[in-house]
């Protein structure tokens, strides 16, 4: 679905990304674990086409994204970092917007899923970051698509929203989706990721089955980075 | 039909917003003024003198509409949220120009009391005003198209109007009397030509020249691909 092959990417005088390789398959949860500034939210863009590596090869269901981004976002599934949204618009707009773009059909059961009926007519401005969040990803699951990228889905939240998010994101594995999530919470990962890829200064450092055990994620994550 | 959406998206946010009211009743009101101010306190009117003005009007209102089209996407980061959906770069450029244009067409509506007026009380002619609101619109997209492309440059947007209103501005001042007697008349006229008030003059006197409306519709078109072009250029 998604691969990175020997990926440089620079910015000015700093290498974001140094040499990475790895690779998404079908129906898998991949962690995608790192400290601030680790190279995060750049292998993302870049996935996505938005932004174009110096070195290597980025790959998305089998084609170069950012030759081909307008047609390959059909298939993808975005929340961005800090998840920026169209706040003047009301929950219901901002969806129909975005299902009117991917063409998709009615995401009635995804707003009851995620627990939005009541928001739908509300100003996305005058929501609560929880329920922002939850447009943000209900918008990123309309269309049903083939992968989801998340960047920091909980970041920000409470305990039970952050449990919302995760069931919601578990889910997706039984619907043969694959999903790469970014997050800062280690014990978010243990419990929703099967795979790890760990990325320090640009550079993969880690990429394998997520370790058995409680807080053998933290141990490992931290012997990685220290 | 994907620009459709988004224009759908942009003139939501001057429904659900103070801002798309205050700029175009601003318009309207300021045109109304200039229209008035001849009729009542010259007491002629000259239709020329009318459709002139609002190129002056224009070169801060214009700025204003589009100052915050791409440059506030870009610093919200909403324009990431965009490019995560399928639709290309100038499907997004477009649907900013023509919400601006529809903007500036609705401001142009509420002058038409105005102009109705003016017709029936006085002997213009139909074709004169239909020539000025032609005129009217393809100075607009002219302008549009420019600030957009201004505004595709940066990611904020005080500077995205400053620069279009003080580039405009300069447009406009170039082939005024201003430079005559200043700048040498081989200098001033090849460069005037080149610059899009004198290709306007002719619709105000209701003249519609080809090489005017082709004139401006290369303008529009040069300045959005440039925009275009910009939002493409990967980081």
């Amino acid at each position: 679905m998604l691969s990175f092959k020997n990926v440089v990417k620079v910015f000015g005088s700093k290498t974001a990304l140094n040499n990475v390789s790895f690779k998404i398959d079908k129906a898998e949860i991949v962690g995608f674990l790192g400290l601030n500034g680790a190279g995060k939210t750049t292998s993302m863009r870049l996935s996505l086409g938005i932004q174009k590596p110096v070195e290597g090869e980025v790959r998305l269901f089998g084609k170069d994204p950012v030759e081909n981004r307008a047609v390959l976002m059909g298939r993808i599934g975005y929340l961005p970092e800090n998840n920026p949204l169209y706040t003047y618009l009301k929950v219901k707009e901002y969806l129909d917007f975005v299902k009117e773009i991917k063409g998709a059909g009615s995401y009635d059961d995804l707003v009851a899923k995620i627990g939005l009926e009541d928001r739908l007519n509300d100003k996305i401005e005058n929501l609560s970051r929880g329920y922002k969040q939850r447009v943000g990803l209900c918008a990123a699951l309309i269309g049903n698509p083939d992968l989801l990228i998340l960047d920091e889905p909980t970041s920000g939240l409470d305990p039970l929203e952050q449990e919302k998010i995760r069931e919601i994101i578990k889910n997706e594995q039984k619907k043969k989706r694959s999903v790469i999530f970014s997050t800062h919470i280690l014990s978010e990962v243990e419990d929703v990721a099967d795979r790890l890829i760990v990325i320090h200064k640009g550079e993969i450092v880690y990429d394998g089955k997520k370790p058995k055990g409680k807080g053998s994620v933290e141990k490992l994550f931290k012997k990685l980075v220290k | 039909m994907k620009t459709r959406q988004l224009i759908k998206k942009e003139l939501k946010f001057y429904l659900n917003t103070l801002t798309g009211y205050v700029l175009v009743s601003l318009f309207a009101v300021l045109v109304n003024i200039f229209f008035l101010k001849d009729l009542f306190a010259i007491r002629s009117f000259q239709i020329s003198n009318f459709f002139s003005t609002i190129p002056w009007i224009f070169v801060f209102f214009i700025p204003a509409l589009t100052m915050r089209s791409l440059s506030e996407e870009k610093k919200n980061n909403t324009f990431e949220v965009l490019l995560s959906l399928p639709v290309k770069e100038s499907q997004i450029v477009l649907s900013k120009f023509w919400t601006a244009l529809i903007l500036v067409i609705v401001g142009l509506v509420l002058t038409f009391p105005a102009l109705i007026f003016v017709k029936i009380v006085s002997n213009v002619y139909l074709l004169e005003i239909l020539s000025g609101l032609l005129g009217v619109v393809l100075i607009a997209s002219a302008f549009i198209s420019f600030s957009l492309f201004v505004s595709s440059l940066t990611d904020s947007y005080v500077v995205s109007f400053l620069i279009s209103s003080v580039a405009l501005m300069f447009l406009m001042f170039f082939q005024s009397s201003v430079f005559e007697g200043v700048i040498s008349d081989m200098i001033l006229r090849p460069v005037a030509f080149l610059l899009p008030y004198s290709h306007y003059l002719d619709f105000t006197k209701g003249l519609v020249e080809l090489d005017s409306v082709i004139y401006f519709l290369s303008f529009s078109f040069v300045f959005l691909v440039a925009s275009i072009i910009n939002l493409e250029r990967k980081n």
